[in-house]
Parts: structure tokens; C-alpha cells; sequence
């Protein structure tokens, strides 16, 4: 049984959360007010649970909206939306994705071609491409190497290294499959990243989602869904991250021109990476960056090199100190 | 000659730290806290300064509605993928995976929502009212203030009641 003291003060305390919540809520809410709040989270364990019961609740009402927003039809734009994809600091994935469950319906047909002619795309270090494919496009990111084909199940994309970024219509009619470290991608109307580093694979999802399973096997496979990323390192075990964490991957770099770092690092992130002027291109760095979010690592070149790290949403740039 | 208000970026370098501290508090995680303040940042551009009040509060409550926006995008994902926990990072042996989609999930979903709904329509008409124009329609309390002629305080009023209630009415 319990005591009906106890019962009255919890009582006590989702009410105080409750106030708390709607006065936060507030356009009135000042720093001081946040800081009471701060001091009343604190001073009892309770009350940060109390608190995350009115934030369920207000979760709760939100599946009233979600639905309209999931058959929601708006017009793909793949300019549009590859610059979202390349826009988007990769922390705000997750923020994107949840804007993202949109699907486009209508579609142009488009012939199927004959079968299985195989064609090999190869992209400069410095240098990237849009490719068209049956269901959008895709952008292939400097050194990457894949192979196109199509047969009657629809296109395939063998990926050998570097990085792709689809954008893809929804269109169950046709079926766009990647395949990279012996990993089979199949879209559901979708934006997403592709990476083959170093015989690691992974996958980033902004928008839609898309299923991941072994080429071997028909069954098992795993939905990653906007705003998550998926890192199989070579010969490993999957794991699914939310907004993502690259801080697993290291790259070396021995007496490597800033110009050529830069390129390289861009692969890994979702805004190019640049190099104002041709001196500080000419920089050379030597050593190992871990790949933690784009400023951490910004930073840290900062500190070996003379340069300053500058950033814009579309993209990040060092310039001489 | 007053000195140069300090632009938002200013006030988000300066309380960095302590807009860390919160959310590794409310996120019970230092470095989910991390990402999430460091999210904010560059939310920063698209906001114009000149309509913050206090930039201390308005940084505070743009992370908490990171927060929520993050909260509400993993129940989406779990409730169609319940394989995976609430830790940052879950690691599924290549063999276990499993997308089954969690169809009672979703059930029990709208039905707490239908249940929510019905609860809704007990409070008075006026309640009811604020809570929907704030709530669904997305007004902020002074817009739903100007909507309904009240007060701002009489709108906080109105929505913490409705939340007592809903919570009430949720067991």
C-alpha cells in the first residue's frame, strides 16, 4: 500500500512541474526564471521525473498532428532538397528528419532501359558529379568509384569507395538498391549518404528512411530513419547512432596540404569543407583527426595550423590567421 | 550612449557552460548535452536577434525545444523499430536485426491520444479554448493572449490547468 502522504506529495510535485511547464512555455519566461527552474530540477530527484511526465504528456498530444504530417504531398525538388542535405550541419539531422517524412507521389515515367548494361563512374579527388538515376539523382563526392546497372528489378549502385548522396522520390514501382561492404541498401523514397571509407560503410539517412541488411541473406534487415546514421566498420558488427557520432573514425595525415585535408574531411561531413587562399591551401598537416562533430575538429586544426575556421550554413572555411 | 548590445552569439559563448551543465542534467548525459548545445549554435543564424527579449531564457528555451523536437523523433522511430533502447548508441549483432514494425505500439498510441482528446473536452470551453490555439495551433502565449483578449498570465493559467487535468486523466 502506499502512504497517502507520499501520494498527496507527488501529487504535490506534478502540479509544481506543471506550473513550471507552462510558465517555461511562456514568452515571459526570464534567465532568472530558468535558473529557479534549474534550482528546483535539482533539489529533488523527483522532480526531474515529475517534469518528464508533463513533457510525455506533451509528446503524447503530438501523434494528434502526425499523421497528417506522414500523408502529407509536397513536391520533390532534388535542387531543393540536395541543398538541405549539404546544408544541414550534421547535428541538425535529427532535426531534419523529423520535418522529413514527406514522399513525393506523383512521378514521371520514365522508359525502363534494356538490360544490364554495366557502367563505371569514376570521380577526381577534387571534384564531384551529379548523376541521374530512375528515381532522382545522386551526388557522388570526389574519389569515388561505383558501378551502375539496371535489370529487371530496377537500378543497382555498387559502391567501391568515396561517398554518394541520393535523393530519391518514393515510388514503389521501381527499386533503386546499393550495395557497398556486402551491404544491401534499399531506399523508401528517400535522402541519404552512402560512405565506403577505408572499407568502412556508412550510412546517413536525412530524410524518409531506408532498409540495410546483408547482401548474403533475403531476411534480416534494419530501417534507419531520418535523421540517423548507420557505421558498419570493415568486416564488424552494425551500430545505429542517432545524431550521429563519426568519433570512432581517425584519419591520418602525413605532410598533407590543408587544401587536401579539407577535401578528404568533406566527405565525412555534411557542409564542404574549404580553403580560403592559396597560401594556407599550401599549409601542410601532419597527424591524426578524430572525427568528433566539425567544430571540435575545426578547432583542433586551429590549434596546428595558422588558420581561422569560419562557418556558414553552406559551408565551412579556413582562412589565414 | 548606451554600449552595443551583444549579438546572440556573444550571449551563447559566454553561457555555454551553463546551458551544457542544464542539459547534461535534464538529458542525463554530458555528451548528448554536448551535441545538443552545439546543435543550438547553429540554429543561431537564422534568428533574429532584435526580437529576443532576453537572450539568456530565449537560448534556454531553444534548447529545450531541440530537446522535445529529439525526444519526439525517437518515439516515431521506436514506435515503428522498438529494437532499440534510449542510449545514443545501440549496437545490433548483424544476425539480430529485427525492423518488425510494432503495430501495437502504434495502437496504443492513438488510443492514449483519443483517451487525451476526450479528457480535453471535460475542462471549460475557455480552457479548452487556450490549450488548443497554443497546443495544436502552435500560437505562442502572447498570440493566443491577443486572439482571446486575456492576459499572458490568465493563458499560463489555462494551459497548466490543462495539463493537470490530461495528466490526471492519462493513469
Amino acid at each position: 500500500m502506499t502512504d497517502p502522504t507520499d501520494k498527496a506529495e507527488e501529487q504535490a510535485i506534478l502540479a509544481q512541474a506543471t506550473d513550471w511547464f507552462a510558465n517555461l512555455r511562456s514568452d515571459d519566461a526570464s534567465e532568472q526564471d530558468w535558473l529557479n527552474f534549474e534550482a528546483w530540477l535539482e533539489s529533488d530527484p523527483r522532480h526531474q521525473a515529475a517534469f518528464t511526465q508533463v513533457e510525455a504528456l506533451w509528446l503524447d498530444l503530438d501523434s494528434n498532428s502526425e499523421d497528417a504530417e506522414q500523408t502529407k504531398v509536397v513536391e520533390f525538388r532534388p535542387r531543393a532538397s540536395a541543398r538541405w542535405a549539404g546544408v544541414l550541419p550534421w547535428g541538425a539531422l535529427a532535426a531534419a528528419g523529423v520535418a522529413a517524412l514527406t514522399f513525393f507521389v506523383a512521378y514521371k515515367p520514365i522508359p525502363r532501359p534494356a538490360l544490364a548494361s554495366e557502367q563505371v563512374i569514376e570521380v577526381a579527388e577534387n571534384e564531384s558529379r551529379t548523376i541521374a538515376l530512375q528515381k532522382g539523382s545522386a551526388v557522388v563526392a570526389g574519389g569515388t568509384r561505383l558501378t551502375l546497372s539496371a535489370d529487371a528489378q530496377g537500378q543497382k549502385v555498387q559502391i567501391r569507395s568515396g561517398a554518394v548522396t541520393f535523393h530519391l522520390k518514393h515510388d514503389p514501382s521501381r527499386r533503386l538498391t546499393v550495395l557497398a561492404q556486402g551491404q544491401r541498401i534499399i531506399d523508401i523514397g528517400t535522402v541519404f549518404t552512402t560512405r565506403v571509407v577505408n572499407s568502412s560503410l556508412i550510412v546517413q539517412v536525412a530524410e524518409g528512411e531506408v532498409e540495410i541488411g546483408p547482401t548474403s541473406s533475403q531476411g534480416a534487415a534494419l530501417r534507419v530513419h531520418g535523421g540517423e546514421a548507420l557505421v558498419r566498420p570493415a568486416g564488424g558488427a552494425v551500430s545505429r547512432i542517432v545524431a550521429a557520432d563519426l568519433s570512432s573514425l581517425r584519419r591520418p595525415y602525413q605532410n598533407a596540404p590543408l587544401a587536401q585535408v579539407a577535401i578528404d574531411l568533406s566527405r565525412f561531413y555534411s557542409r564542404p569543407i574549404k580553403v580560403d587562399g592559396e597560401d594556407a591551401a599550401k599549409l601542410r598537416f601532419t597527424g591524426v583527426l578524430v572525427l568528433d562533430s566539425e567544430d571540435v575538429v575545426a578547432r583542433r586544426l586551429e590549434t596546428y595550423l595558422p588558420i581561422k575556421a569560419r562557418f556558414s550554413p553552406e559551408a565551412l572555411t579556413f582562412a589565414p590567421r | 550612449m548606451s554600449a552595443a548590445k551583444p549579438s546572440l552569439t556573444d550571449t551563447y559563448l559566454a553561457k555555454r557552460p551553463e546551458l551544457v551543465r542544464f542539459f547534461s542534467s535534464r538529458l542525463g548525459s554530458p555528451s548528448a548535452a554536448e551535441d545538443l548545445v552545439q546543435e543550438l549554435y547553429f540554429k543561431l543564424d537564422k534568428v533574429d536577434a532584435g526580437e529576443v527579449r532576453d537572450p539568456v531564457a530565449f537560448l534556454y528555451r531553444l534548447g529545450w525545444n531541440l530537446m522535445l523536437d529529439q525526444m519526439r523523433h525517437r518515439r516515431r522511430a521506436t514506435v515503428r523499430d522498438q529494437a532499440w533502447s534510449d542510449a545514443a548508441v545501440d549496437t545490433l549483432g548483424a544476425t539480430a536485426l529485427d525492423s518488425a514494425p510494432a503495430a501495437d505500439k502504434v495502437l496504443e498510441g492513438r488510443q492514449r491520444l483519443a483517451q487525451l482528446m476526450t479528457a480535453l473536452e471535460e475542462l471549460s470551453p475557455q480552457t479548452q479554448r487556450v490549450f488548443r490555439l497554443h497546443k495544436f495551433e502552435g500560437l505562442t502565449h502572447t498570440e493566443t493572449a491577443t486572439r482571446l483578449g486575456i492576459s499572458r498570465s490568465a493563458v499560463e493559467k489555462h494551459v497548466s490547468a490543462a495539463l493537470k487535468h490530461l495528466l490526471a486523466r492519462r493513469k
